[in-house]
């Protein structure tokens, strides 16, 4: 019971962590388009390789960089057969009902699979290296272009930064509320479906509250500190990308090239 | 022997980091004792308790209620739910019904209680921490005050009657009147025979209700004893950023025998002030 949080900023000395966040912000771009590229076995060598390069570089630990996926088998295991089973063709190996399963179909479920789990690390090394502030901040200086169509994007960044920095709190909070409903004797592994689904009420209502309760102390707090919407923002000295920077963003795009190719 | 911890160890697991919260935590609870745990704030209090509860697993060690080591693969955990109460520090935020009625009576409901049973049982725990029965029992408890729904969410916690009851700075933040009133019922329990465990940082509540005291600082048993015995060690435990209660602080400082009540302060006092006026 005692779970430390999965996808937060862990504080290292590497060089992904002290990479300026708006290139890498643009290289986690360039690589998510690796990662969902891949098709064929090379393609997948590439990205597979590109991957593990970069957790190398991050010096996290195997469980940092898995933990995300291990709370998440479950689903990945419901994708891959939805795919698997759902596959319309007619060389089927095996019919029941509505479900099919065919080599397609498996085939398919492979490759939802295996593109999920490969950007779900790498959404992790992201989160994992960078800390909530440096991200929105990175996002709103790439968004900026955005302005001229009337996109409110310091609004944007600003409701993603409070959104980000209440994870750990929220998570926190959900975590005594469970623990506070099983010493009530709270049950939360019935088998029915139904009971199921009604055991969580007691989890879920609070945590909306806790949720509710906290957005309306901040944005009090926040009128009574008199912030005034998007009034003008004085700005931050621009800081140039350094060399490293320029050269990691180099890399990246050279990749996604011969992705294209292979 | 009700409650035992054996060498009991938890660490948290930070990013490869491991942090000790507790370490080598040994503990003999008896049954139908009142103690009380002190220790400055991030000491490891709430863990320890949380630990006793069965909400924690430790890291080693042995946690033995009744006997049993609730950590045991063989262990029913509903049994322990059955036995122990948990409130937990601010225990408003867990109210989520749509009455107070149905909320105190949650922890019941899996118990085998006829539907009279239970009505007396949310009665009784009702009454038990102020309420009006019949003028509380259909509010939402979303609608009450703070102290309110904080009685309400420790009634839900009475209504199942546990032998140990065990409380997280339950008197932190309540006015004067309602604390006095809390403090007077948890005496009333105990009487009846409850276990009960207080963590709070109120030196003078402790003096007043708890037998015995004991003190974690940095994860580890630092002081464990009466409560006479554990405020007499007064610079050990300003050391410690803790305080004594007022009445121990006094008779020190006014040289009275050693007294650690405000009862017992004040006969103190009245009887060397009538001795000196003879
Ligand atoms: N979920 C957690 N993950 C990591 N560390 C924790 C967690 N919960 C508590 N701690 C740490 O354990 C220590 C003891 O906490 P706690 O038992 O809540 O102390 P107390 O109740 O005495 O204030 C603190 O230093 C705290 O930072
Ligand atoms: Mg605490």
């Amino acid at each position: 019971m005692n779970r430390s949080m999965t996808g937060q900023y862990v504080q290292k000395d590497s060089v992904l962590h002290k990479m300026d966040a708006r290139a890498k912000l643009l290289c986690f771009i360039l690589l998510l388009v690796v990662m969902l590229k891949a098709k064929t076995v090379f393609s997948y060598g590439l990205a597979a390789v590109t991957l593990v390069a970069v957790c190398a570089l991050s010096k996290l630990s195997f469980s940092a960089l898995t933990s995300t996926l291990s709370r998440m088998t479950t689903f990945l295991i419901v994708i891959f057969l939805m795919n698997a089973l759902f596959f319309s063709t007619q060389e089927a190996i095996w019919k029941w009902g509505i479900f099919t399963l065919s080599r397609e179909g498996i085939v398919q479920g492979l490759h939802v699979v295996a593109h999920v789990v490969l950007v779900l690390v790498l959404s992790n090394l992201l989160t994992c290296t960078t800390t909530p502030i440096e991200l929105t901040t990175a996002l709103e200086v790439l968004l900026k272009p955005l302005k001229v169509f009337r996109i409110p994007v310091e609004m944007i960044a600003l409701v993603l930064s409070v959104a980000l920095s209440f994870i750990p709190t929220l998570l926190q909070e959900a975590d005594t509320i469970r623990k506070a409903q099983i010493a009530r004797g709270a049950r939360f592994e019935s088998r029915n479906l139904i009971e199921k689904a009604r055991s969580f009420l007691p989890l879920i209502l609070p945590i909306f509250l806790c949720a509710f309760r906290r957005a309306d102390e901040l944005s009090l707090a926040m009128e009574a500190r008199g912030y005034r919407g998007a009034a003008k923002r004085t700005k931050k000295a621009k800081i140039p990308l350094k060399k490293s920077d320029l050269l990691a963003l180099g890399i990246c795009s050279c990749i996604c090239a011969v992705q294209f190719f292979l | 022997m009700q409650i035992q911890l054996k060498q009991l160890c938890l660490q948290y697991d930070c990013e490869g980091r491991k942090s000790d919260v507790l370490q080598d935590i040994d503990l003999q609870i008896g049954r139908g004792e009142f103690i009380g745990i002190m220790g400055r704030t991030g000491c490891g209090k709430t863990s320890l308790v949380q630990l006793m509860a069965g909400l924690l697993t430790p890291t080693s060690g042995q946690v033995l209620i009744d006997g049993e080591d609730i950590n045991s693969r063989h262990y029913d955990k509903t049994i322990l739910r059955g036995k122990l109460g948990y409130v937990f520090q601010y225990p408003e935020y867990q109210l989520f019904e749509t009455t107070v009625y149905r909320d105190v009576a949650f922890a019941l409901k899996y118990s085998k209680l006829s539907k009279k049973e239970v009505e007396a049982r949310v009665r009784q725990a009702l009454e038990d921490m102020g309420f009006d029965f019949a003028a509380i029992r259909e509010e939402s408890p979303l609608a009450l005050s703070g102290g309110e729904k904080r009685r309400v969410a420790i009634a839900g916690v009475l209504a199942a009657q546990p032998e140990i009851l065990i409380l997280d700075e339950p008197i932190a933040g309540l006015d004067p009147q309602a604390r006095d009133a809390f403090l007077k019922l948890l005496k009333k329990l105990h009487a009846q025979g409850t276990t009960i465990l207080m963590i709070s940082h109120n030196a003078d509540a402790l003096a007043d209700c708890a037998h015995r005291l004991i003190v974690i600082n940095d994860g580890k048993k630092a002081l464990d004893g009466t409560v006479e015995e554990v405020f007499s060690h007064e610079e050990v435990l300003s050391q410690m950023h803790l305080d004594v209660s007022f009445a121990s602080r006094m008779s020190k400082k006014l040289a009275l025998p050693h007294s650690v009540t405000y009862e017992a302060f004040v006969q103190n006092l009245k009887a060397k002030l009538g001795g000196d006026a003879q």
